[in-house]
């Protein structure tokens, strides 16, 4: 079998590498560090004020097929108290204001983890995994007619519809709606082609 | 099996820790990563042009114990009571080198506050781990005695004892003076008692909380 593309980061060093580009998608003040902390992995923080947003991803390089891929992050929000947090998953634009796309909506707003994909609408579905500022392990795969969405371990949800359809790239965000700005923590990024 | 690195890494259901993995292999030192951290001197970090080579850590040829770290510039990820740390080392052929590498909490001195380190070179006559807990350091001898022949050791920190294992082996089990804070990956050389180039190599490094 032909050995297809596949990515690892550890999101562990001194500072973010710099295949790896941050951009403000929103408003101001956001960036990306490395966390000083056991655990801490790569910060990437939305920036102070109101509906700020920030992210991390491949400065659209998109080497992720749509229909064959899977993406594995473990992350958290960083906050407790109800602001918005961000997400993770793969995207053909650097972020959740472009169609085309999976990710988990981690946002400490919601009662539930969401699941999320969109060609050119969005279909959000709650998980049965509480919103918490724990670590997780998410999975999103990109199947030919499906998008699957798993957490810790366990099958979530099922998309069957609003399935991208552009090649992808990896991407974690944080978003705030407060003026209080938001974090996500991120210890480790897979991506491949199956 | 499956195609993924983290489901071959982490039970099913679990989530994973805080981890890194480098094979210094390719052109340059991954500086987005690493950070050289002089204590005194010059000293270089760079990929050897050799089979099996690896990373290349040399002292300058000066006198005054040239010494450096690799670290990752005191951004401490890992957690002194759950780790494991492995690497690889291959003493060069001058003895007058001394040689530390694990995990610390610091990249300011010679010896961090906190730390937990194989140790080889003309330091200690043996391969040896040397911990610290803030204030006191001690070091425990392994039985395998210093050489140039190239070893892969293993520290492991588990809150109660740190051991460490020389090709596989456990060697030495310390119980007191451990590291309890946060801590960084470190490699360390100092020029010892001659005035020459000193070196050794590390081909692979791992470190992880568990």
């Amino acid at each position: 079998m032909a050995y297809k593309q596949h990515f690892i980061e550890w999101f562990s060093g001194k500072q973010l590498p710099s295949y790896w580009t941050g951009a403000q998608v929103a408003g101001s003040g956001g960036s990306a560090s490395m966390a000083d902390a056991i655990d801490g992995g790569i910060n990437v923080n939305s920036g102070s004020g109101s509906n700020n947003s920030y992210a991390i991803y491949f400065n659209n390089k998109r080497q992720y097929s749509a229909t064959g891929s899977v993406m594995i992050n473990v992350s958290k929000i960083n906050v407790s108290t109800n602001y918005r947090g961000g997400g993770v998953g793969m995207s053909n634009v650097h972020a959740t204001n472009g169609n085309n796309y999976i990710y988990f909506q981690n946002t400490a707003s919601n009662t539930y983890i969401k699941a999320v994909s969109r060609s050119t609408s969005g279909l959000f579905s709650d998980t049965s995994v509480t919103q918490d500022a724990n670590y997780h392990s998410f999975k999103g795969e990109c199947k030919s007619s499906s998008a699957e969405f798993t957490i810790d371990g366990g099958l979530q949800v099922t998309h069957t519809t609003n399935l991208p359809t552009l090649a992808l790239q990896p991407f974690i965000y944080a978003d705030d709606s407060s003026s209080v700005s938001a974090d996500m923590r991120c210890i480790y990024c897979e991506a491949y082609n199956t | 099996m499956t195609d993924s690195i983290y489901d071959q890494l982490n039970a099913n259901g679990t989530v994973g820790k805080q981890r890194v993995v480098e094979t210094f292999s390719g052109d340059s030192l991954d500086t987005d990563r690493w950070h050289t951290q002089q204590i005194v001197a010059t000293c270089t970090f760079a990929p050897a042009d050799s089979v099996d080579g690896g990373l290349l850590i040399s002292t300058d040829a000066g006198g005054g114990s040239p010494s450096a770290y690799l670290s990752f510039n005191d951004v401490c990820q890992y957690n002194p009571l759950g780790f494991r740390f492995i690497s690889t080392c291959k003493k060069g052929a001058d003895n007058n080198v001394g040689i530390k590498a694990g995990i610390g909490s610091d990249d300011s001195s010679a010896t961090p506050a906190h730390n937990s380190l194989m140790t080889a070179g003309s330091l200690v006559s043996y391969r040896a781990l040397a911990t610290k807990d803030g204030s006191t350091g001690t070091q425990t001898n392994s039985d395998v005695a210093v050489s140039s022949t190239e070893f892969v050791y293993d520290i492991v920190g588990n809150g109660s004892s740190n051991i460490l294992s020389l090709d596989g082996v456990t060697k030495v089990t310390k119980t007191t003076n451990l590291p309890t804070a946060k801590c960084q990956p470190l490699l360390y050389i100092q020029s010892r008692s001659t005035s020459a180039v000193k070196t050794w190599n590390c081909k692979y490094m791992e470190c992880y909380n568990t």
